[in-house]
């Protein structure tokens, strides 16, 4: 039941906003772009604040233990401020670029923008690894690892968790949404200093921002209750709401547009001519081919590897070295041959799919027509998505099936797993080449923004310290379970699941902020 | 601002602005197109017409300014504002690997047409277009006249109430002109029309009402024969047979006394006369004709073309 409930709260963290945003969007029609700049003065703001606590850590600012009163005052101050600081001062940036955006709803998506997708990296991407060790945790004697006693107590404290009601899973989902209204009341404060031309208000951010945070962490140092803690934190928010209603009410109401009418029929009107379209061109039949014969070659040919090596002139001592082929060789084969090729057909079929139809003139031809320009673009990545679900499908068909005749018999519950990791992994691509054909106006330069995205993308998993959070680290996981054999907590990886969620959410909706932006 | 305003006017443009850098593309336009009009939009290249169908159409967006069809604000971002007016770009592209009928079904289908009214529509347009025999075939075959034809008929398919037209006879031969330019007349004010175009004859054959724009200002709007009226150069050309070339300078030399003449122009077998008082021209000119007897060939009261206003009006 814990598990549900976790299942729960990191799914709503990630769709939530969006949802927030959809309805902020259908009844002010605010573009998609402020919710993308308001992800990006979170992610820059972060970018500057983490290394400023290492920094403040380091000269001493901020004081290495909690051991006195002060010093957990001083901790509550300097935590609260420089996050305080760091967003409300990324806020100011994100206002500054967009300089039309002056009324309330645009602080408003702003807002949602900045708290969504701080709840989608926190919940969405850091929790998942994290809540899968301590299920995994959940029945092991932790005296029998190598923890330090630290970190033994701190993962006591979190497993300690399990033994209360099933329901408190669902509690981090309230403090996310808690704290992206937060994040809406100050963007909205900053906003307000930009509508008035009165700097003060964005001093009153930062400090109205470090409050809120310092009361949080001075009471979380001072091992207060979890609820207490959230109610706190509730109660801290209240005088922000009462400003907002009394500041920005009329306005808002004032602003409030008739209800777009229902375009899902014409998204599914979109998909229908883009999945035409994909068949018309024979992209389906180049796609379906090759994931095909390499899902019926990659068995093939770890089986025949040593015959293969034997029956070249001059290489035939290297067939006795080569050890007797797996079903592990056999899915590694797989593994590396979806990867390199899909990744690379993930971008052909991509790149054009906006670009070449500005590039022609057909977006002049089609948009003016009721068509929303979130149905053209994410109509397209649908069609690619189902295309590669059924080359998946056909693909893991073929594979298991030489599998079983060549090799060992293996789970198919656990092959399938393996392909949708793939998949995601793949739709990672996928989305980021939508995003580069949207942002470019030929398919030449779509191409290299989205080859330059991906291989940046390949790369991340080199981070120090972050490259497990990396879409990419999925084929680490789906490498891990081609190996054992089986599915474990330790070896799972769920916050690069989420990334990859989070990832392909955010490409779509940069695509269509700036798709909206442009003209045709 | 708006979003819904009753008005009489099918299309509104209050202070439409458009800037592209420095360059003022469209500069303060306010216009109103009447219900059932059609309506000219003349100007030379680069005078704003393209830019105002695209602000209109939402394609691009204004500096400055807001527009209306069917009462329906254009430039707000809303595509639902696409259903009430149909738009033909000024070189209409397709999907190439579509067939005819079936780019259509997919214009019908982004209208939300019911099948049955869609798929009548679709045969109702092919044949006002004439393009019923390529209903099966490929649009990348087609030639740029196919093609115009083509963009016609999905500009007319959900049978919207205001039709903006970029240059529609741009592509065509002499012979598909006509038939586009005796359609559009022959909508007899059901739809209004709003089109631009550079062959003036065209505007001029079919337009009621017609709005002249210079480098992104509007310089004239109103009915086409007020117009016409009010740049009336009040001039009389008369021309006589072979021989009475004679006859004809008498004339001329008689005509230079009279009160009402402003000035005479002779030519070998033609004379151009113009009058200050219009009025005592008409009551005396054709007795003096008579009186001198001239062999008359033609006589005509010289009215400006619409192509000599536009140019006197963008120059």
């Amino acid at each position: 039941m814990h598990a549900f409930f976790y299942t729960i709260t990191i799914s709503l963290c990630i769709i939530i906003p969006v949802i927030l945003a959809i309805l902020v969007r259908r009844r002010f029609r605010v573009s998609w772009l402020l919710f993308g700049v308001g992800s990006f003065t979170f992610i820059g703001s972060q970018v500057v604040h983490i290394p400023l606590n290492n920094l403040l850590s380091k000269i001493g600012i901020l004081p290495a233990g909690t051991d006195t009163g002060w010093m957990i005052a001083q901790t509550a101050i300097v935590l609260g401020l420089t996050a305080g600081i760091c967003e409300e001062l990324a806020r100011v940036v994100g206002y500054l670029v967009l300089k039309r955006a002056r009324k309330a709803e645009d602080g408003l998506m702003l807002g949602i923008g900045h708290g969504g997708i701080e709840a989608m990296i926190i919940i969405g991407v850091l929790s998942g690894s994290a809540i899968a060790q301590l299920f995994y945790l959940r029945g092991v004697d932790l005296t029998s690892l190598n923890f330090t006693p630290e970190l033994m107590v701190q993962i006591q404290t979190q497993l300690d968790t399990f033994n209360q009601p099933a329901i408190i899973g669902l509690l981090p989902l309230a403090e996310r949404l808690m704290a992206m209204t937060l994040h809406v009341i100050l963007s909205l404060m900053v906003l307000y200093a930009f509508q008035k031309g009165k700097r003060i208000w964005v001093l009153w951010a930062i400090l109205y921002h470090a409050a809120v945070d310092g009361i949080a962490v001075s009471l979380s140092i001072n091992s207060v209750p979890v609820l207490m803690i959230e109610l706190l934190f509730f109660a801290s928010l209240l005088p922000g709401i009462i400003w907002v209603v009394k500041t920005f009410g009329k306005q808002l109401k004032a602003n409030l547009q008739p209800r777009l009418p229902i375009e899902w029929r014409l998204f599914g009107v979109s998909l229908r001519k883009e999945l035409v379209q994909l068949w018309r061109t024979k992209m389906v039949l180049v796609i379906v081919g090759v994931f095909a014969l390499f899902g019926m070659a990659s068995p093939l040919l770890a089986y025949f590897m040593p015959e293969i090596f034997g029956s070249i002139e001059g290489a035939e001592m290297f067939k006795n070295l080569i050890p007797e082929p797996s079903t592990k060789d056999a899915m590694d084969q797989y593994l590396k041959n979806l990867s390199q090729f899909g990744f690379l057909i993930a971008i052909m079929v991509g790149m054009g799919s906006v670009a070449s139809e500005k590039e022609k003139g057909l977006t002049e031809m089609i948009l003016h027509k009721p068509l929303p320009r979130w149905a053209f673009i994410t109509s397209k990545f649908t069609a690619q998505t189902l295309v590669y679900i059924a080359a998946f499908l056909i693909a893991e068909i073929l594979a298991y099936i030489y599998i079983l005749v060549l090799f060992e018999p293996i789970s198919f519950g656990l092959f399938t797993t393996i392909n949708v990791l793939l998949l995601l992994w793949l739709l990672c691509f996928t989305a980021i080449t939508v995003l580069g054909s949207t942002v470019s106006r030929s398919i030449g330069a779509a191409a290299g923004i989205s080859l330059a995205g991906s291989v940046v993308l390949m790369l991340s998993t080199q981070i120090p310290n972050y490259g497990s959070l990396s879409p990419q680290a999925l084929m680490g996981w789906a490498g891990l379970l081609s190996s054992e054999m089986s599915f474990s907590l330790p070896t799972s990886n769920f916050s690069a699941l989420g990334a990859a969620v989070v990832l392909i959410i955010m490409c779509l909706i940069w695509a269509v902020g700036l798709f909206e932006q442009q003209e045709l | 601002m708006t979003t819904n305003m009753e008005t009489n006017a099918a299309i509104r443009c209050a202070e439409l602005t458009r800037y592209y850098g420095e360059v003022k593309a469209l500069d303060h336009l306010n216009l109103e197109v009447p219900k059932g009009s059609v309506f000219g939009f003349l100007g030379r290249n680069g005078a704003g017409k393209t830019t105002t169908m695209r602000l209109l159409t939402g394609l691009a967006n204004p500096t400055h300014g807001s527009a209306w069809i069917d009462g329906i604000e254009t430039t707000n971002g809303n595509p639902a504002a696409g259903y009430v007016y149909g738009y033909l770009p000024q070189q209409p592209v397709f999907y190439n690997w579509m067939r005819t009928w079936e780019y259509l079904d997919y214009v019908g289908r982004l209208f939300q047409m019911p099948t049955a009214r869609r798929k009548q529509r679709i045969a109702e347009v092919l044949e006002q277009v004439d393009l019923v025999s390529a209903t099966k075939r490929r649009i990348g075959g087609f030639s740029g006249g196919m093609k115009q034809r083509l963009g016609i008929a999905q500009a007319i398919l959900h049978e919207p109430k205001v039709l903006l037209l970029d240059e529609p006879t741009s592509a065509l031969d002499p012979a598909g002109r006509y038939e586009v330019l005796d359609w559009i007349r022959s909508l007899n004010g059901d739809i209004t029309v709003f089109l631009s175009s550079h062959i003036l004859g065209d505007i001029e054959r079919i337009c009621d009402q017609v709005a002249i724009l210079h480098e992104g200002k509007l310089v004239k709007v109103g009915e086409r024969d007020a117009i016409l009226a009010e740049y009336s150069t009040n001039a009389v050309e008369l021309q006589v047979d072979p021989g009475a070339e004679a006859l004809l300078s008498q004339f001329a030399a008689r005509l230079q006394n009279q009160p009402w003449v402003e000035s005479v122009n002779l030519e070998p077998r033609q004379v151009r006369i113009m009058i200050s008082d219009t009025e005592a021209g008409k009551q005396q000119l054709l007795l003096l004709v008579s009186a001198a007897q001239l062999p008359l060939a033609r006589l005509e009261w010289v009215r400006p073309s619409l192509e000599e206003v536009f140019l006197e009006l963008s120059e």
